[in-house]
């Protein structure tokens, strides 16, 4: 036989058969294009250009891990479907005389043609996608539109060899079967129901050991620069353990609720149950996924959307004054201590002609980087690096003058030569005696909640009587440290003036730092709206996936259940009974990744909120709204599609 | 006293834009009494499923009526259908129609738990059925690991076990081997010795042969009736095969 009538036969079998084939290709196309922009996103010179690339870069690496995972199981699960439906026909041809050699010849014309046009398409829209996407978010980041046309080449080839690796796979499968089954049996193959999935109790108890392990890490988590470290592990602990749950515990869950004769044989619960045992089993892997989309969808919204709003008290933080200066690079004590208050007023006081000079106000401390401990902190040494281990004992000793603290605050504060005045930020420290590489102190009062620097390192203040001494000590400690001063001042003017004179300001002094909180807060704003608006992107392509993914699994399963539906019906099951047994149904195995997704984001919140920390983001309200809000916008969505999509399942089975 | 009375049932079919007008079934007249065991017989087109359809309140005549033990069944409204379908009659199809995700037990367990059943009752309706019908050991297994011959007989016991009026069978024999047929058709005279009434849609002269009378259909009326009386299977079927060649002739 000629190679042209395989095509033929196996454009035929496509084309008779396009409405299981065409959601086939589409989502095939679809998987392809969104890989691709995960991958282009993470590579484009315009994106990596931009401020705030790298969390960029971490939420794109995550979301390449998911689409890869999906898709093979995606694939999988859809192609094992279509294989029950195309072997009828293939048992048909090989009945009718082709041997099974040229049968395989027909199926591999078929995967070559939904695969390569799977691929086409999807690479089509990807790069149509990638560079729109690049275009807007560059657009509302104020920087220069790049109309250039950068094709990442290495995705593209990575990307074709991993989705024609699976095809290929999907082909051996369903070749193998062609070969090794009798065409009999594959014509009743279509027909043939599932056999009844067996419990797999190692499968269970891994997916809950597996999540149980990443909720600890996550909510045990102190530090935000140990989150770090551990967002990536505990990230693929939730994906694995999720598949393995929903694949195992769910059937695992059903076949306890059938040991419960009393539950089971009730008329509300009697299809419903049995039916998700093979549901569960065989849609398990989608389910899973649903709950990973929407769980990243949430917490890319939420976190996106909490340092956007949460901007002000950030920048509040972080700037203490309108006006902030900074000392840069002083490294000599001596230079240090003879630093004067009004050093710069003669330049701050002609730049902004409205200031007096008691309104600058002059802070100078001392910081030693070191190593937690229960009696206090030893110092790290200037040749120490830091061990892994020790990341979460990592903090920063910051030390004031007595003389200066009593000066800034207006105290009348007296200290011995042992003794300090405690201040707790971030780090606190409850003894009576601190100890610092061996110098004992004695904490003579405390200050807590004192709010200075970043969130992101552990921090406390000590004021001390003889910051020389201590100064000398540090030094045979040969400890790393590092010298501050800085000057500020309220202006109250708006941030054009601001900004200006700051400008001015800078013109005239020139080895210091000067910022105004006008244009940094400008600056941040344009940083955080670009990870917003790409927070949404996301989640808009992810929402798609996931309206797809349930839509496919509404439609494919109705064609299959109709039968059953019918036979319920003739038996006596009326509409209504019907309409209750496929609600109840589907409310549960639709909701269930839903609720899974919810239990992720609550106890990923911990974790992520110590992420934002490092981002700058501290004030935990914003952030508990923008998660809630988003979770009730996701669920609004969810039901929604639920709605739409469980009409089309009850016409296709009462059809 | 007859259990089941036909009148003048009449259906037709108008295609969508109401050009074409098929009568499959003209005005077919007959009764069932109770206890008995009915075949009825026609080739393809006969409209004999159209009837049993009716019968089985899966369809609606477009006139006429009928009558389950007094009750016209035309009357019963489209959702109460399945209740009284559930109630009333047990039907056996010609594929089984058992559900995949169902173990034999629970499939025959389905009609019951639509009613509302406690599971003890069930049990104990189900094993004298099952005993008799010979699928005990197979209560567990599901209807892919068992032959088709079970197949029907799990179906014929789901039929069964809500205790019907009347046992409504379309072509039960048609997917079986001669084997399967032989022990389906003992089933049925078996059960129709204690009393259960049965009314059978077939084109298999064998299967026809088993019936207490035979009624044949042809182009949409009752065209004749055949009798057993005492005579026996081969008799029987010669006289169904005699019936069947002076029908295909277009005798009148």
């Amino acid at each position: 036989m000629s190679a042209g009538l395989f095509t033929r036969l196996a454009a035929d079998g496509i084309k008779k058969n396009k409405k299981l084939y065409i959601p086939y290709i589409i989502s095939l196309a679809g998987m392809v294009a969104i890989s691709y922009v995960l991958y282009y996103l993470t590579e484009a010179p315009a994106i990596t250009r931009m401020r705030g690339a790298s969390a960029l870069w971490m939420v794109m690496s995550l979301g390449k891990v998911v689409m890869v995972v999906f898709s093979c199981l995606f694939l999988l699960y859809t192609n094992s479907f279509l294989a029950k439906r195309r072997n009828f026909e293939f048992a048909l041809y090989n009945i009718l005389g082709m041997n099974k050699r040229n049968v395989v010849r027909i199926l591999l014309g078929e995967t070559v043609m939904v695969g390569s046009m799977g691929l086409i398409i999807g690479f089509a829209a990807g790069i149509l996608l990638s560079k729109l996407f690049e275009l807007i978010l560059v657009k509302m980041c104020n920087y220069p539109a790049d109309y250039s046309f950068y094709l990442s080449v290495k995705s593209i080839i990575m990307l074709v060899v991993f989705y024609v690796a699976i095809m290929l796979i999907l082909f051996i499968f369903s070749a193998g079967k062609i070969i090794i089954n009798k065409p009999i049996e594959l014509l009743r193959s279509t027909n043939a129901g599932e056999k009844e999935p067996k419990t797999n109790i190692l499968f269970a108890l891994g997916g809950i050991g597996l999540l149980g392990g990443a909720y600890y890490m996550a909510v045990t988590i102190e530090d935000p620069l140990s989150s770090l470290n551990i967002f990536f592990t505990a990230v693929l602990m939730v994906i694995v353990g999720t598949y393995l749950l929903f694949q195992a515990g769910s059937v695992f869950i059903c076949k306890l609720l059938k040991k419960n004769k009393k539950y089971y044989y009730d008329p509300r619960h009697f299809v419903p149950v049995s039916g998700m045992i093979y549901r569960m089993k065989r849609n398990g892997a989608g389910l899973a996924t649903i709950c990973i989309l929407a769980t990243m969808v949430m917490v890319m919204l939420g976190s996106t959307g909490s340092l956007f709003f949460g901007l002000n008290s950030s920048i509040d933080k972080m700037y203490p004054y309108d006006i902030n200066i900074n000392s840069v690079g002083i490294s000599n004590y001596e230079e240090w201590k003879s630093l004067s208050p009004d050093m710069l007023n003669k330049d701050i006081l002609e730049v902004f002609d409205y200031i007096k000079p008691e309104d600058v106000h002059f802070e100078r401390y001392e910081n030693f980087v070191a190593l937690k401990n229960e009696n206090g902190a030893d110092f790290m040494k200037e040749d120490q690096n830091i061990l892994p281990g020790d990341v979460a004992n990592y903090m920063m000793v910051e030390v004031q003058s007595l003389a200066d603290y009593n000066k800034n605050t207006g105290s009348n504060l007296s200290l011995e030569d042992d003794e300090v005045f405690f201040l707790s930020a971030t780090s606190n420290f409850k003894k009576d005696v601190l100890i610092l590489s061996g110098l004992e102190y004695k904490v003579k009062g405390k200050e807590e909640g004192f709010n200075f620097g970043t969130d992101v390192v552990n921090s406390y203040r000590i004021v001390v009587k003889d910051i020389d001494k201590l100064d000398r000590y540090a030094a045979s400690e040969n400890a790393q440290k590092h010298l501050y001063a800085t000057w500020g001042f309220d202006t109250r003017k708006d941030q054009d003036d601001d900004i200006s004179r700051a400008h001015a300001l800078e013109e005239r002094i020139h080895d210091v730092y000067i910022r105004s909180k006008a244009e940094e807060r400008l600056e941040t704003t344009d940083m955080y709206a670009s990870l917003l608006l790409l927070g949404i992107f996301l989640s808009i392509v992810f929402m798609g996936a996931c309206a797809f993914i349930i839509y496919f699994k509404q439609l494919t399963e109705g064609y299959e259940d109709a039968g059953a539906y019918k036979t319920m019906r003739s038996v006596g099951m009326t509409k209504k009974e019907i309409k209750k047994g496929i609600n109840s149904q589907t409310l549960i195995t639709f909701f269930s990744p839903l609720f899974m997704a919810a239990v992720h984001l609550a106890f990923s919140a911990p974790l992520v909120h110590k992420l934002l920390i490092i981002l700058g983001l501290s004030d935990i309200l914003v952030f508990t709204l923008s998660y809630i809000i988003c979770f009730a916008a996701f669920a609004v969505f969810y039901l929604f599609v639920y709605k739409k999509t469980v009409k089309a399942y009850v016409e296709i089975v009462s059809a | 006293m007859n259990i089941l009375k036909v009148d003048d049932l009449k259906k037709t079919y108008v295609s969508r834009l109401g050009t074409n007008r098929v009568d499959a079934l003209k005005g077919v007249f007959f009764s069932v009494e109770e206890g008995e065991y009915v075949a009825i017989m026609g080739e393809s087109g006969s409209g004999k499923t159209t009837l049993l359809n009716i019968l089985a309140a899966l369809d609606k005549p477009t006139g006429g009526s009928v009558f389950l033990r007094g009750k016209n069944v035309v009357d019963i409204k489209e959702s109460d259908m399945a209740v009284f379908r559930r109630d009333n009659l047990g039907y056996v199809f010609q594929d089984f129609n058992l559900i995949d995700s169902f173990s034999i037990r629970d499939n025959i367990f389905l009609p019951l738990v639509l009613r509302g059943e406690k599971h003890k009752e069930m049990e104990a309706k189900l094993a004298p059925i099952a005993k008799q019908l010979g699928i005990s050991e197979l209560l567990d297994k599901y209807p892919y690991e068992v032959s088709g011959g079970q197949k029907q007989r799990a179906a014929v016991a789901r039929a069964l076990i809500t205790d019907p009026q009347l046992l409504l069978a379309d072509e039960p024999t048609g997917a079986l081997d001669s084997k399967s047929t032989d022990e389906l058709l003992d089933v049925f005279e078996t059960i129709n010795k204690t009393g259960q009434t049965i009314l059978m849609v077939t084109h298999s002269t064998k299967a026809a042969s088993h019936a207490k009378r035979v009624l044949f259909i042809k182009d949409g009326v009752v065209f004749h009736e055949l009798y057993r009386g005492e005579k026996n299977f081969e008799e029987m079927y010669k006289a169904i095969s005699d019936t069947l060649t002076l029908l295909s002739q277009g005798g009148k």
